[in-house]
């Protein structure tokens, strides 16, 4: 089975091939993999045959219909206080075609900081994860995920949710290993002052394939959303980064931005960005900016010039992009445990 | 002090992507412990030949022969005449945003060794060297260079010269732009490097500052690509003072 996902929500030329993802070969999803949790005290874990929050989602409909079919129980985990702990969500993902669904709901004035560890104890199989969140009035979310999978495998990480006045939502996302992955985050900034914050760093080689599409769709007065990606592609691997800032009439004072820093290490790699912003509304303020291309001669003579091999040199590179993501984390055991994988 | 560290015969070098040739077969020898000096007019060719000596691709060699601790290194590239133990002290330091000078100079010095260093020897190993240098320790955990000082800068070579110990090390105008306390500080630092390491130094300047306290071997003037008188240290004064006027002829 064929499927489109990751579709931008003002398509473009079709023949750039960039509008949305096309999967060839999708199986269907079966049961839910193993899913360790550790839930600090003061955040109650429930379980529902269905979504109880209503939202897009990043990857879209097809995705969620596909996720749908594996009738996957969903693991909603709630809080109404200010939770300094971390939930820890550790994924298992078998080599069979598994889904697993989470929601995540903040009440006002809480915080929950929410750590996903996806791994694979095989190095072939697919994996789909649906995650959807509600932020209540001057709540915080903050979602750390990190992908660590089989070099075989196939993986869709699917993010959507909503929120109210002053929510703000974190999400860190590390890509470290894994065949093709999918990704998406749609984030409804409908309320005033509402706000996203994403940092996304992954590291690329042979013929993987990261596939993004985020979509911050602004309606709220003066909400706001920073988008920063950054990232290293070697030998063939694919990077396609659908990111669009979706100002809608009402959002006056809204803020958006999203900053690219990508690092071609080889002439094969293939990097593909449909930076996006939509404006219906004149009183807002949306940038976009990126960094492309590969180390300068001066400033690999100067690396060499004390003994760094070039490929020592694109190792450094590599490890600096993901630790400066990583050094945000706000969790110091997490910190190090991410640090651990580079 | 009678090994031949270096040992540069008839070298010629043009720009990789142009014909104009900037070194006209150029001859000089450092033993080991030695301090040299190059002196020159501007546009004489003095950077050329550090960053040659170095391995820059970005200098094409098109005669001559390089050979530093007894093997022929004229067709090595930079990484590998590095590990050998020669070191460029850059005129101008390149910024490496993303990579802390702590970093940069623990994965220079295992890349050299091919060991893992243990990180609290080299914190402290570090700690120690940026005394020296009157270095903020912050510096350490700074992006390379970016927003440093041209002083900071300059020290930052000193430290990683200290740091990676090199049997010759080239200086390329170190103590150029810096105010008296900078240039004396770098001056400690190349001190110190002698006496620890022990080291042979190739500076290249325009002034005497950082000279003073050093016992210089000998001194070279390089004129349009080659090397057109060779003196002691009192060359470097007598040239202070009465200038390049009478090598220009």
């Amino acid at each position: 089975m064929d499927m489109k996902m990751n579709q931008i929500p003002a398509l473009t030329w079709n023949w750039l091939r960039m509008n949305e993802a096309v999967v060839t070969d999708v199986n269907e999803l079966q049961g839910e993999s193993l899913l360790e949790v550790v839930t600090p005290a003061g955040i109650v874990e429930k379980s529902n045959q269905d979504f109880t929050i209503n939202t897009k989602t990043g990857m879209g409909e097809n995705m969620e219909k596909l996720l749908h079919s594996a009738s996957v129980p969903v693991h909603t985990f709630e809080t109404s206080e200010q939770i300094a702990e971390v939930l820890k969500l550790d994924y298992k993902f078998d080599g069979n075609a598994t889904a697993n669904a989470v929601e995540l709901k903040v009440a006002d004035n809480a915080e929950m900081t929410v750590f996903m560890n996806f791994r694979s104890e095989e190095e072939t199989g697919d994996a789909a994860v649906e995650t959807r969140y509600e932020i209540g009035e001057n709540a915080h979310l903050t979602l750390i995920q990190v992908q660590y999978l089989g070099d075989k495998f196939r993986f869709y990480n699917n993010i959507g949710g909503e929120h109210a006045e002053n929510g703000k939502f974190t999400l860190i996302q590390l890509v470290l290993k894994g065949d093709k992955s999918y990704y998406g985050n749609y984030s409804g900034l409908h309320a005033k002052k509402s706000e996203l914050e994403t940092k996304i760093a992954y590291m690329l080689k042979d013929e993987n394939l990261l596939d993004m599409n985020y979509h911050a769709d602004h309606t709220g007065k003066k909400s706001n959303c920073d988008i920063q990606v950054s990232g290293v592609l070697r030998n063939e691997s694919r990077k396609l980064f659908r990111g669009t800032i979706d100002f809608h009439r009402g959002c006056a004072g809204a803020v958006g931005a999203e900053m690219e820093d990508v690092l071609l290490m080889d002439e094969s790699v293939r990097n593909q960005t449909i930076p996006i912003i939509l404006c219906d509304e004149e009183d807002v303020s949306g940038t976009h900016g990126a960094s492309i291309g590969r180390l300068d001669d001066g400033m690999m003579f100067y690396m060499q010039s004390r003994g760094i091999e070039e490929e020592a040199m694109y190792e450094m590179m590599a490890r600096a992009k993901i630790e400066a993501i990583a050094n945000q984390i706000p969790n110091a055991d997490i910190k190090e445990e991410v640090l651990k994988l580079l | 002090m009678s090994d031949k560290l270096l040992e540069v015969k008839g070298l010629t070098a043009c720009v990789e992507d142009e014909d104009k040739e900037i070194l006209h077969g150029l001859d000089l020898t450092i033993r080991a412990g030695e301090t040299h000096v190059i002196m020159g007019p501007n546009g004489a060719g003095k950077s050329t030949l550090g960053s040659t000596l170095m391995g820059d691709p970005r200098y094409k060699i098109t005669g001559g022969s390089i050979e530093f601790q007894g093997e022929d290194i004229t067709e090595l590239t930079t990484d590998k005449i590095a590990k050998m133990g020669m070191f460029l002290s850059f005129q101008n330091p390149i910024e490496v945003p993303g990579i802390t000078l702590a970093n940069f100079i623990k994965t220079a010095i295992e890349n050299k060794t091919g060991e893992r260093l243990r990180f609290w020897d080299f914190k402290k190993q570090l700690s120690e060297t940026m005394k020296i240098l009157n270095m903020d320790e912050s510096y350490a955990d700074r992006d390379l260079n970016v927003g440093f000082s041209g002083g900071e800068k300059k020290k930052a070579e000193i430290l990683q010269l200290l740091m990676l110990k090199p049997a010759f090390a080239i200086l390329d105008e170190t103590d150029s732009g810096l105010d008296v306390d900078a240039v004396r500080t770098v001056s400690q630092g190349i001190e110190e490097y002698k006496k620890t390491v022990g080291g042979a130094l190739m500076i290249i300047t325009h002034s005497t500052r950082i000279l003073e306290a050093l016992d210089v071997d000998a001194t070279h003037v390089l004129v349009d690509g080659k090397i057109v008188a060779n003196g002691d240290a009192s060359y470097i004064d007598e040239i202070n003072e009465n200038g390049f006027e009478k090598f220009l002829k």
